[in-house]
């Protein structure tokens, strides 16, 4: 059949192999070939859905989802546990090294390093902690110091020290775009996570270094709960996310379409969605808001980094899976056998947001096919 | 004018330049396609599998559950993918035994992963604690400064030494450790200080938001209050005088404070009761937002020993410590 949207040949199918459009729905223009009610990473969700999971772990199928969240929230159960009981530097330690951890057994699942773990890793994840640990530690000194005399702490806490956080976080996962096969804003996406996860990790240490050395001994559970719950869930969803919009926005410098426009909003969101975190948090917190409302203010502000990751994903994926070789695929999404280009005809998934081991899955002997960016 | 594909005998409509059932390339078959792959030439293959489904179809809502999906060539008209073997399902065959498995994490491994993990880092924690505190779980129930009664020896235990004194960085605080000083409790609002040679003796530092405009003095009687309530409902000022003053310092200007003790009764439980002294240096100082909160640093001991004990704190504890986030109020 002909594509309704980009005129290609393909196989008949819901979606277009060549360019993911909606097949069928002609008549409804730019919206089938924009497909907002089927995000390209995860087409069973809307592009506006704010799904954390789906958006900084876009490589998984639903069923690794599942077993992603379900680390996360017995992690997370454990830390509770242990801060419930008073063993708060146990706490402190997990909280800290919970989603790292759980973000590089995502990068092993999907192999988005592909045959380069050790350069990415090093670069993202060990880039971000080596630069978390000097910011830290300097801003510790500068605004601990010189600036936190000048009368504005919430510029100091509240501005500065975000801002000059967001230009760091994603240095080292933008070095990466100097590799031809880290082509896609995708990989962009995932390494600026990693930076700021890395990042989160150092940041958390550091912060919480006199708790670790010298632990509390009659601590009292009620007062810890808030800031171990920010510690372990999210500082590192606020770090990842931001880092991950700030990377996948300058990784492809020049888009078309609509994936050009949603990238001119991204860094002021990214600035003003962290701006308002710190500052806000902090005003609210001295105008004595309970703790419990202004973490749901906080989680609000980093859904919406989280939502313009999805925005510009989406928009990049259905961008960047056009003219793609054909292969033989079991799509990882719904697990159909099918051949196909840049998106599954059967479910739509965007194939560069595929872990590359299942992508490549029927094509033996391993290495035979060749990788669709960089060619 | 119809055209029939050569590898599966399917009639394609004419313009077509793919076959709509297996998907390759309509017109003549490259001789090197069809000798890599000499099942192609078959017209209909008989035990082509359906395809291998490993877990429930996700299908977008809206979207058929089984479309026709069928392969498409690219331009490249003697493109063949290695393994792939055309048929009459619009699927392609299940990949052979023995191929790659479709994850690299098997089972509820992430979760395993995940939870290994943390009870390393947690069990780390916790030994690192234990060891600190000579007690594998730390004794629960609350200890705010203000109750904090003295170390008793053999049951006493001190966190850490700290010999020649250095800052140590609370969420309210960056508080200066006296050298001959431990932390012996920390929260998000408040530390306490003991000394590592005597077990009598306690040093307090808080941070409190207020809900309502208050001076010192305000402060001073709420202080008392607490004392009251908490431990001693017969405690009192040690003196009818009125407070001394002296300075603490805010991370945005010295804030004057109060210098008052509360004389009381302290019961310990499990042992005999005993007097002390309460005394604080407590202000009412600002944000930078306007609000304003009480900072204290509190010295606690037995009476005999009050007065030795608040001499051996050295002032390094109040020039160099500072409250974050705190200015004279105007």
């Amino acid at each position: 059949m002909t594509c309704d949207h980009c005129g290609k040949q393909v196989p008949d199918a819901v979606f277009c192999t060549n360019c993911g459009a909606h097949q069928g729905l002609a008549d409804h223009g730019i919206a089938a070939q924009e497909r907002p009610h089927h995000f390209a990473a995860h087409p069973g969700e809307h592009v506006a859905q704010p799904s954390i999971f789906t958006t900084l772990f876009p490589h998984l199928g639903q069923r690794k989802l599942q077993e992603f969240r379900w680390a996360l929230l017995l992690g997370f159960a454990l830390v509770v546990v242990l801060t419930a009981t008073g063993l708060i530097t146990a706490a402190v330690l997990v909280s800290v090294f919970l989603v790292p951890t759980l973000y590089v057994v995502y990068l092993y699942e999907a192999e988005v390093y592909r045959k380069e773990p050790a350069l990415v890793l090093g670069a993202t994840l060990g880039g971000g902690i080596v630069l978390g640990i000097a910011v830290t530690i300097i801003s510790e000194r500068v605004i601990g110091g010189s600036l936190g005399s000048t009368g504005l702490p919430i510029v100091s806490y509240g501005v500065i020290l975000p801002v000059i956080q967001l230009i760091v976080m994603p240095i080292p996962a933008l070095l990466l775009r100097v590799l031809p096969q880290f082509g896609s804003t995708i990989d962009g996406l995932v390494f600026g996570v990693t930076a700021g996860l890395g990042f989160a990790l150092a940041e958390g240490l550091v912060g919480y270094w006199s708790i670790l050395t010298y632990p509390p001994l009659q601590p009292v559970s009620a007062d810890w709960i808030y800031p171990i719950t920010s510690l372990a869930l999210l500082i590192p969803l606020l770090h990842g996310s931001t880092a991950g919009a700030v990377a996948a926005t300058l990784w492809r410098p020049s888009r078309t379409g609509s994936g050009r426009w949603i990238a001119l909003f991204g860094v002021p969101i990214v600035l003003v969605a962290v701006v308002a975190f710190y500052a806000g948090g902090l005003i609210l917190d001295n105008h004595g808001v309970g703790q419990l409302i202004v973490l749901f203010y906080q989680t609000a502000l980093a859904l919406l980094v989280v939502l313009y990751i999805r925005q510009l994903v989406h928009h990049s994926l259905l961008e960047e899976g056009l003219g793609q070789e054909y292969r033989p695929i079991v799509c990882p999404y719904c697990h159909h056998h099918v051949m196909a280009a840049g998106f599954c005809p059967s479910c739509g998934v965007a194939l560069s947001a595929s872990p590359r081991r299942e992508t490549g899955l029927l094509t033996a002997p391993v290495g035979a096919q060749a990788e669709p960016e960089g060619q | 004018m119809a055209v029939t594909c050569t590898h599966c005998a399917t009639v394609n409509p004419d313009g077509n330049t793919i076959c709509m059932s297996c998907g390759m390339p309509l017109g003549p078959v490259p001789v090197d396609a069809a000798a890599s792959n000499p099942s192609a030439s078959a017209p209909d293959l008989p035990g082509v599998a359906l395809p291998v489904l490993d877990e429930p179809l996700a299908v977008p809502a809206g979207t058929s559950s089984s479309p026709p999906v069928q392969a498409s060539p690219t331009n490249e008209t003697n493109y063949l993918p290695p393994g792939y073997v055309p048929g009459a399902s619009p699927y392609l065959a299940a990949p052979a035994s023995g191929a790659a498995p479709l994850h690299r994490t098997g089972g509820l491994s992430v979760i395993a992963i995940v939870g290994v993990i943390s009870i390393v880092f947690g069990g780390a924690g916790a030994i690192a604690a234990a060891v600190r505190t000579g007690a594998t779980t730390p004794p629960s129930g609350v200890a705010a400064p203000a109750n904090v009664p003295p170390n008793t020896g053999s049951g006493g235990s001190t966190t850490q030494t700290s010999t020649n004194g250095g800052i140590t960085t609370t969420p309210f605080a960056k508080v200066f450790v006296p050298p001959g000083f431990s932390i012996n409790d920390q929260g998000s609002d408040y530390i306490v200080l003991t000394p590592d040679n005597d077990d009598n003796g306690a040093v307090g530092l808080q941070s409190e938001p207020l809900t309502s405009t208050k001076t010192n003095a305000e402060l001073d009687q709420d202080l008392l209050a607490g004392d009251q309530q908490n431990g001693d409902p017969s405690a009192k000022f040690c003196t009818t005088k009125a407070p001394t003053h002296t300075q603490l310092i805010g991370s945005d200007g010295a804030i004057t404070a109060d210098v008052i003790s509360i004389c009381e009764n302290v019961t310990p439980t499990g042992g005999p009761a005993y007097a002390a002294v309460d005394g604080f240096i407590d202000a009412v100082a600002t944000t930078s937002t306007g609000s304003l909160e009480a900072i204290w640093v509190e010295i606690f001991a037995p009476t005999n020993d009050y007065q030795s004990f608040s001499n051996s704190v050295p002032s390094t504890l109040f020039t160099q410590t500072t409250f974050s986030n705190a200015a004279p109020t105007t």
